[in-house]
């Protein structure tokens, strides 16, 4: 590669780590409860990026193409354990209630923490496949954007979503029963 | 929310850590490439040395046989060469900007037990047993042609198949639980 082909790709990579480094931190949280992971799995991200730069046509949206980058190094970084993989979501995501669409009847701040648990209990009972979609949901993405980066069609990523929601009150319910 | 500190400290900012990253990629680019460019030049090397000494051999009065053992190997070595620079490419092509899906589909392409691709390498490893063969029975020729190819053989068929049985007892160990868990996730996504 010439000098000043390497002196683009590199101001190109720096722009796209600068606007992006939130949402790849995020991403890589979600699939790593330990430090030393997300750590290794950011970098793993970086990488992957570098090495792909060259292949970004702009066909997709940048952020699109950075998810997909994060999530399929996020996976491929799990490797063996991928079925163990649990998802590490925060109490204080606002993200994290409208899951549920239930928006309107906020718990007070104690039984939230309460709720926080068995709804942490039931996401990391999941599937792998549905742990993914929920990050993706984390970030607020649109049905349309989570089919991009998955590949699938945007009305199966519905399907999945609604089962999913369908599946977390379910269990929710019955741990709810099961506490009283 | 939990903030892993030590991620945000280290790439914050200033631009200084990711100056530092993009040296460290670029060295590991060039040592990818030159990784790539040693093993070719080994093959060439091997290539040269006997296409010189067993085939143009100028200086010694070389039989035939020498010059078609020469040819064998020579074949052998550029065909290894060739398959080694296609799956040096092949594995450079992984992309992670695919969408999830594609990108399990040809992870479990990829981590499969690949007889299919793999048989090419019968051809160079079949040029090398011949002028093996041929090399031997220039040496021993107090010996049966018969006796000579059998002995050779029994060498050379059982280390072969432990090469095989190794190779396949890594694939099993390693690559095999890859291609499990994309199966899986495949399933998961189309159901």
């Amino acid at each position: 590669m010439k000098k000043s082909q390497m002196l683009l790709k590199e101001q190109k990579f720096k722009q796209v780590i600068e606007q992006n480094r939130e949402r790849i931190q995020r991403i890589c949280r979600y699939y790593a409860p330990r430090d030393e992971d997300q750590k290794d799995i950011y970098q793993e991200v970086l990488i992957n990026i570098w090495k792909s730069l060259e292949s970004f046509r702009g066909d997709s949206a940048i952020s699109t193409w950075i998810y997909r980058i994060t999530v399929n190094t996020s996976l491929s970084f799990t490797g063996k354990e991928l079925q163990r993989l649990r998802l590490n979501v925060s109490s204080d995501d606002v993200s994290l209630r409208n899951i549920l669409d239930r928006e309107s009847d906020e718990p007070v701040a104690q039984e939230r923490e309460f709720r926080f648990g068995e709804l942490e209990s039931a996401l990391n009972q999941l599937s792998v496949i549905d742990k993914l979609l929920i990050s993706l949901m984390l970030e607020k993405l649109s049905s349309r954007e989570i089919a991009d980066i998955v590949g699938i069609t945007e009305p199966n990523v519905r399907v999945k979503i609604h089962r999913i929601k369908e599946t977390l009150r379910n269990q929710l319910n019955r741990l709810g029963h099961a506490g009283e | 929310m939990q903030v892993n500190n030590d991620i945000l400290q280290n790439n914050k900012g200033n631009g200084t850590e990711i100056n530092q990253l993009v040296q460290r990629l670029q060295k590991e680019d060039n040592r990818n490439l030159m990784t790539f460019k040693r093993f070719q030049g080994i093959f060439v090397g091997f290539i040269l040395v006997y296409s010189f000494i067993f085939i143009f051999n100028p200086w010694t009065d070389l039989g035939l046989s020498y010059r078609i053992t020469g040819v064998c190997y020579v074949l052998g070595f550029f065909l290894f060469g060739m398959i080694f620079r296609k799956y040096y490419r092949e594995y450079k092509a992984i992309n992670y900007s695919l969408p999830v899906s594609e990108m399990l589909q040809k992870a479990a392409e990829r981590y499969r037990l690949q007889y299919r691709k793999t048989w090419v390498v019968i051809f160079p490893l079949l040029f090398i047993d011949a002028g093996m063969t041929i090399t031997f029975y220039q040496r021993f020729t107090a010996y049966a042609p018969w006796k000579i190819i059998g002995l050779v053989q029994l060498v050379y068929i059982p280390t072969l198949i432990l090469g095989f049985l190794i190779g396949v007892l890594i694939w099993y160990k390693r690559q095999k639980p890859l291609r499990d868990a994309a199966i899986k996730l495949l399933d998961e996504l189309n159901n």
